[in-house]
């Protein structure tokens, strides 16, 4: 952003009147203005008009934020377009598009259009550095009044932030927490369109604003859902999930400038870690609450499921403990058509409203909280993310090496304790040598896996074998396997069942977790980044054995990736246990290198192994 | 007052530009306390926003949030502005006085009971008192003056939106105009009598009244009236309480002048009436703008300050949209009594005192 730049704009209006700018300020203000009609003009393409089957019902907005088609857009417009719609696009074109999915709780819905192989996108910006002041832009269809499908650009400044605006009928649907405030003007048919900064960053989705007695146009008062919520939940979205939202099974109240816990659910995780009624709530998720208006605003933009941290003072004694926040129950879906309607026009006078159109009404998605709601699009949005994968790892240039060798140190403690080497092959053949010992293991142990065998030896005995039936139980092979699986032309057909389970955080950052479960049965949870420097490209974050505890109980992290031997190889891994990933061990890459021709027997067991 | 141009339009919008530009902000003393002064800072090099932010931040902790009773669909919440460090808040006037229990909640969350102290029937405002020790308030003395196509922003408790400690709403806008308003024994859907500043930032929402409207720099130009709809097409006006009138109406001046009730004066017997000594350009008709043409020396006029080619727009109450109308407002002046004359020279509005003379003193 230019702040300057971009805040001069409208001092061009002086270049009208009489008493004549400097020409220093005349050029910062034309400077300014042609930077903001540049953003403008540079996502004016991503902006979406949202209709269901028909374009003359009314409609929505929408905005896109990924060149596949992928757009956000508010769960209240695609309850009342159905599952599937026409969309439009400054091109002029009316494109299809389809629900992937939808969140009934934060008034959010992902929708992807189809037809063109590189669609317009906007970057998505960052919600929590919008500040009361800000300039703020949105664009959107309002009153459907846009016969080419351009938008209508509007603007304003942020009024509020941390808004709370209560759910729908005072119930758990359409909740906005943490929300902008904004007076820019938006009217019915800008629902879910986007609010962008003047970069031209989306930093909400609008949605609502305040009218009571005032009628259903702008007054003044529009919220934003924040992109910030949009983004916790795009990985249950893009899972075809119907979204729940979190609860912690406890509620808080203002007391003398302290949060204190005033109703606590008895059976629930935070109750059995030890929070009780009076204890005084210090963070949520590492933020620190200081009313009970921010705690609420806050987990509102929470997906269930999702691994928290809670600080909290008992008496003398703070706290913190990490536990997966509950779903948060929906009670009756309200089955009232939306608020997208359709403007009046003056020749609906003279038809009559036709019977039977209400009954051609399109299909509304048949809400199921917490289901996924397309195995299809689940699986296509599976191998999307693997594309991806691939795309990073091999930094897009294509055949990966026949096989990396690594050096690690083992670290322990924050010390190096020992040292190994890491040969890995890309069909998943892997063969690890200690160097020197760590832990209980030896130098010159072993252990190793050539696709059919795994075996281990200690030094100066025999080595141990598994027949081919136990091989893949193990999960060091198993992961391996996968991993090697994934880089495959049709990565899905490895695996028995793969399934986007939906979004989760692994390393503290928001994830997608992929779970497969390969042809020998055994059940893995791999971790992608949903956003982060490389986004789209999808990092792996983490690997585990599928268990209820969801990697809790053992998994393996990954990161500080590097370009080396033609790929990129994450040059830490770590062992990492528990929901706060505590690290029981750590390996560092020293050196890395291609390996263009392996050996026959690279893998292969020593002579005599059992 | 349509044909009004944007008088300083071209110079307003430059400071704007540089005082969201960031270059060479003062820091603005409001109040005398030494903490208010302190928490405007100069805006930074390259920092953009943050004058802005700052001068709204300024607002906001100068506002407070009224509770008091609603019915049916009037709502029971507004905003007051605090005007001393001793409690006293400033309110438009609405159905939540009326209430027993009338709750202000400052900008730190403290609640506290406020009693009425006056109102202002003329203005629609009200006075309250908190017994509360406050160091953040609007200084009514320090007052900045404000005109048509200047930037302002509002800062209220509109719809209620701001829970707890939350900052109160800002928007942001022009001054629309700057209109004098006649109740008129109610003829008008406005029973608002004075200068009122209409913006174009929505205030007129529930809960915006007695809200702050400001410059940029964060000086209180006046506060959010109480809303008024038309009758015929339910619509609202966005408008401020101009703040020098706010001043008068807190330092108990204001009451004085509003009693006796304006009566319409009668029209004096020819050559009884007052002498002012200017002559309009009158060579386009009766009907052109009244512009003065010539200035008598040792007038009440030259007194005055009135000079040749100065644009008369308002005498006294009365709008004068060309010369038939200024004759007639002159004509209805009476010797020794003071009125304001509002009048437009080069790109600025001025407003004069004038006193006309009797007929018996125009020089020979």
């Amino acid at each position: 952003m230019r702040p300057i730049a971009s805040i001069l704009w409208f001092a061009a209006l002086a270049y009208a009147a009489s008493e004549p700018l400097s020409p220093e300020e005349l050029a910062r203000v034309k400077g300014a203005e042609a930077a903001r009609v540049r953003a403008i003009e540079s996502v004016y393409g991503a902006v979406v008009a949202v209709y269901g089957p028909t374009t003359d019902r009314g409609g929505g907005s929408g905005v896109l934020y990924d060149e596949q088609g992928f757009a956000l857009t508010n769960h209240h417009v695609v309850r009342a377009a159905g599952r599937a719609g026409k969309a439009g696009l400054a091109d002029g074109s009316l494109y299809d598009w389809e629900t992937i999915g939808t969140d009934p709780g934060g008034d959010v819905a992902v929708i992807r259009l189809k037809g063109k192989p590189k669609f317009p996108f906007a970057p998505l910006g960052d919600s929590r550095a919008v500040r009361v002041g800000d300039w703020a832009m949105a664009m959107g269809n309002p009153f459907a009044l846009s016969e080419d499908f351009r938008p209508t650009v509007t603007f304003g400044i942020v009024s509020g932030v941390e808004r709370f605006q209560p759910g729908e009928g005072g119930g758990r649907t359409l909740v906005y927490g943490n929300c902008i405030q904004f007076d820019t003007s938006i009217n019915p048919g800008n629902s879910g369109g986007p609010l962008f900064n003047l970069a031209g960053q989306v930093i909400g989705i609008n949605g609502r604003g305040s009218f009571e007695e005032r009628g259903r146009v702008n007054v003044g008062v529009g919220y934003a859902i924040s992109i910030e919520q949009a983004r916790n939940f795009l990985g249950d979205l893009l899972a075809t999930k119907v979204c729940q939202h979190a609860t912690l099974d406890a509620t808080f109240r203002d007391d003398e400038g302290k949060v204190i816990c005033d109703a606590i659910n008895e059976d629930s995780a935070v109750a059995k870690l030890g929070l009780g009624l009076g204890d005084q709530l210090i963070a949520f998720d590492g933020v620190r609450i200081r009313t009970s208006n921010q705690y609420l605003n806050l987990i509102s933009t929470y997906p269930a499921e999702w691994p928290v941290s809670v600080t909290f003072r008992k008496g003398a004694d703070e706290r913190t403990v990490w536990l997966r926040l509950r779903a948060l129950p929906y009670g009756a879906m309200p089955q009232r058509q939306p608020d997208v309607r359709r403007v009046p026009m003056p020749k609906d006078k003279e038809k009559a409203p036709d019977p039977k159109e209400k009954a051609k009404a399109p299909p509304r998605p048949e809400l199921e909280p917490g289901k996924i709601m397309s195995k299809d699009l689940n699986r296509q949005e599976c191998e999307r993310l693997l594309r991806r994968w691939n795309a990073f790892r091999t930094g897009g240039t294509g055949v990966p090496p026949v096989a990396v060798r690594c050096e690690e140190n083992v670290i322990l403690d924050g010390k190096v304790a020992g040292r190994r080497r890491v040969l890995r092959a890309a069909d998943g053949r892997f063969r690890v040598d200690v160097l020197e010992g760590y832990s209980d293991l030896p130098k010159g142990y072993a252990w190793a896996c050539d696709g059919k065998v795994f075996w281990r030896q200690a030094p100066g005995q025999a080595a141990e074998k598994k027949s081919e039936a136990d091989t893949g139980k193990d999960s060091e092979v198993a992961t391996a396997r996968a991993l090697a699986a994934f880089g495959r032309d049709k990565p899905l057909d490895a695996f028995a069942a793969v399934e986007l389970e939906g979004g989760d955080k692994a390393q503290g950052q928001r994830a997608f977790r992929l779970r497969v479960e390969d042809k020998a049965g055994n059940k893995l949870l791999f971790w992608f980044a949903l956003f982060g420097e490389e986004w789209p490209a999808a990092r792996l974050l983490k690997a585990a054995v599928d268990s209820p505890q969801k990697g809790s109980d053992g998994a393996w992290a990954s990161g500080d990736y590097r370009a080396a031997a033609g790929l990129r190889v994450p040059h830490r891994t770590w062992r990492v246990v528990g929901l706060e990933e505590r690290v029981a061990l750590e390996f560092a890459v020293a050196s890395a290198e291609a390996v263009a021709k392996l050996e026959d027997n690279a893998f292969a067991p020593p002579e005599g192994a059992k | 007052m349509s044909h009004w141009n944007s008088p300083n339009l071209g110079r307003m919008m430059a400071t704007v530009a540089v005082v969201i530009g960031g270059t060479g902000v003062p820091p603005v003393a409001h109040g005398q306390d030494a903490r208010a002064t302190r928490e405007l800072k100069p805006a930074g090099e390259a920092t953009g926003t943050l004058a802005f932010r700052d001068a709204m931040d300024y607002a906001q902790k100068r506002c407070v949030r009224l509770y008091g009773g609603g019915a049916g669909r009037e709502h029971g919440y507004a905003t007051g502005l605090l005007v001393s460090p001793d409690g006293l808040i400033l309110t438009a006037q609405g159905i939540y006085l009326g209430s027993d229990s009338l709750r202000a909640v400052l900008p730190d969350g403290r609640r506290f009971e406020a009693k009425e102290v006056r109102r202002s029937e003329k203005l629609q405002a009200a006075l309250l008192q908190v017994e509360a020790k406050t160091p953040l308030y609007f200084n009514l003395a320090d007052e900045a003056r404000v005109e048509q196509g200047d930037w302002v922003f509002a800062v209220s408790n509109t719809f209620n939106v701001a829970a707890a400690n939350e900052p109160l709403s800002v928007c942001l806008g022009v001054v629309s105009l700057r209109a004098e308003m006649e109740a008129r024994h109610r003829k008008q859907d406005v029973p608002y009598e004075g200068e009122m500043l209409l913006v174009d930032a929505i205030t007129s929402n529930p809960g915006s009244p007695g809200g702050a409207v400001c410059t940029l720099d964060g000086k209180l130009v006046g506060m959010i009236g109480k809303l008024f709809q038309s009758v015929n097409t339910r619509t609202r006006i966005n408008y401020a309480v101009p703040a020098d009138m706010l001043r008068r109406f807190v330092e108990g001046k204001d009451d004085k002048e509003e009693t006796p009730p304006p009566v319409e004066p009668a029209e004096p017997p020819p050559g009884q009436g007052a002498y002012v000594g200017i002559r309009l350009f009158k060579l386009s008709g009766e009907k052109a703008p009244a512009f003065v043409d010539a200035v008598a020396p040792g007038s009440p006029a030259q007194a005055a300050g009135i000079r040749k080619d100065d644009l008369l727009l308002t005498i006294g109450q009365e709008v004068v949209r060309n010369c038939r109308e200024c004759d007639e407002a002159l004509a209805r002046l009476r010797p020794g009594q003071e009125v304001k004359v509002m009048l437009k020279r080069g790109m600025t509005i001025q407003s004069l005192m004038l006193t006309p003379a009797a007929q018996s003193e125009k020089p020979k």
